[in-house]
């Protein structure tokens, strides 16, 4: 199990686009990943077989712990026993996550002076 | 087409719909047109449990130190889910085994409504242990007119769909008077009185259930009536699964690959089924109002429980592809997840060790206070 974490990269789970779990393997399930970062999903059996957490994955792939017995559409998932196999972008809202500001480059101290035309350019 | 229990016309069971088609001959799983029906067999006969294995002895001293107002929550929860089990454990037999077209699909019905048995039997060891005369219990089942006035919707669409088959059976489609009554069936009417049907036990298997589950796991938050809220727990994981089963047949149905008449008549009930999805809210949130007349308990009151109600409601809505009612929310009793989560079930009652758990019922915890007055 320990060489994958050098070969394998971990994947990141954003949610609408907004990145919020680096899935690093210390959680067992998605499930479990997304409620350390109290995003709000609901569950009930936490198996597989009530369909309770049923997702819809926007983009990225999953692999199964156990075989889902819930009813699943091509782009659903059942978090509690999957985790993820890419970076995945779940359609979850960030209401109330501790989010991962993204880095914001703004250009207010790059303004462009006036520019002024060199000799040889006219 | 006229039931049999061994039709002796050859066909091949994978090329049938689920219901209406031709009934079940061999009881073969070898083939299967939805191996989901398989699956869901294999892990309900996975979970059986007996009722006997849970010590409720200690439930006993816990009931008769609750107040009053509490125990007439206690009880009368235990009292509809008798009445909800009593229904379960029997109509999906008679209703839909006559219907039914797949062997896979057959034996699940039979399995699911079997251990509805098993929780109707539980609750007979609960109540016998906490009152002296279970016949108070078990009497105002039919004499309560709150139990009885969701009774009657809960059994209706099994009743309809009952009759209608019956009227088919015997005298084919058609405008039939039976006892002075003019009844029409058609194939296309019993597909409706089926498809109500389904919706009407999803309904009851996701919403109706959970009022009383959270009730049991309040008293359990508390530390009381742990034993009830053990076997609550296994009926709960019971019902979880059979309303996926009852989320997977709706799937089906709606689907039309199945059936495209189905499909149709899906689209057309579409009204209906919210309906009765609402009401059956309703129903529950005026239960609510019953359970707390007399006051709260610690934990719980009408008001949460109401909203608990109309965000399971939701939830399970959305699930058999329903428009949602009630306005969004986040779950009002988050703490119901640590009852519902399957694997915290003690398994076998050697492996863990749970606060209700006695061996041969006595408790052998000595505390070091009861030395005190000893002198040597």
């Amino acid at each position: 199990m320990t060489y994958k974490k050098f070969f394998k990269k971990a994947p990141i789970v954003s949610l609408k686009g907004q990145p919020v779990i680096l899935f690093d393997g210390k959680h067992s399930s998605l499930l479990e990943a997304l409620e350390s970062k109290k995003v709000k999903v609901f569950s009930e059996c936490r198996n597989g077989f009530c369909g309770a957490c049923k997702t819809t994955v926007i983009s990225g792939e999953v692999s199964y712990l156990t075989t889902p017995l819930a009813e699943l559409k091509a782009n659903e998932c059942l978090p509690c026993c999957c985790v993820p196999e890419s970076d995945l972008n779940l359609k979850l809202s960030t209401k109330g996550v501790e989010v991962v500001a993204k880095r914001q480059y703004t250009e207010a101290n790059t303004s462009v002076p006036a520019m002024t035309k060199l000799a040889h350019e006219s | 087409m006229a039931y049999s229990t061994f039709c002796q016309t050859p066909n091949d069971s994978t090329k049938e719909p689920m219901f209406f088609g031709q009934s079940v001959n061999v009881a073969r799983y070898d083939q299967q047109k939805y191996e989901v029906f398989e699956k869901l067999i294999e892990k309900q006969l996975s979970f059986f449990w007996r009722p006997e294995e849970v010590d409720v002895s200690r439930d006993k001293i816990d009931f008769g130190a609750l107040p009053e107002h509490e125990q007439h929550i206690f009880i009368s929860n235990l009292k509809y889910q008798t009445l909800l089990d009593s229904i379960q454990g029997r109509s999906p037999n008679v209703a839909f085994l006559p219907l039914v077209s797949l062997p896979e699909l057959e034996t699940w019905i039979e399995t699911w409504s079997f251990s509805e048995t098993i929780h109707s039997r539980s609750y007979t060891h609960i109540i016998r242990n906490i009152v002296n005369n279970p016949s108070v219990v078990f009497d105002d089942i039919v004499e309560n007119e709150h139990i009885l006035k969701r009774a009657g919707d809960i059994a209706r669409y099994y009743d309809d769909l009952i009759k209608l088959t019956q009227v088919h059976n015997l005298h084919g489609s058609g405008t039939h008077v039976i006892n002075g009554e003019k009844i029409t069936v058609n194939l296309r009417i019993l597909k409706k009185s089926l498809y109500l049907c389904m919706m009407s036990v999803n309904a009851l298997e996701a919403i109706r259930f959970y009022v009383s589950f959270a009730c049991s796991f309040a008293f359990a938050e508390r530390r009381l009536m742990e034993g009830n809220a053990k076997i609550i727990r296994l009926i709960a994981r019971d019902e979880a699964l059979h309303l996926n089963s009852t989320q997977h047949i709706l799937s089906l149905m709606q689907g039309g690959k199945d059936d495209p008449e189905m499909a149709e008549i899906a689209i057309e009930c579409q009204q209906e089924a919210y309906d009765l999805f609402v009401k059956a809210a309703e129903q529950e949130k005026e239960w609510a109002k019953y359970l707390f007349k007399d006051g709260s308990m610690i934990g719980l009151n009408e008001q949460i429980l109401c909203q608990y109600v109309e965000y399971i409601t939701n939830q399970r809505m959305k699930s058999v592809h329903l428009p949602q009612p009630y306005e969004e929310s986040s779950n009002p009793l988050p703490w119901m997840k640590n009852w519902l989560e399957s694997d915290a079930v003690q398994v076998a009652p050697q492996e863990v060790e749970v606060s209700s758990y006695l061996v041969g019922q006595i408790d052998s915890s000595v505390d070091g206070d009861e030395f005190l007055d000893f002198d040597l």
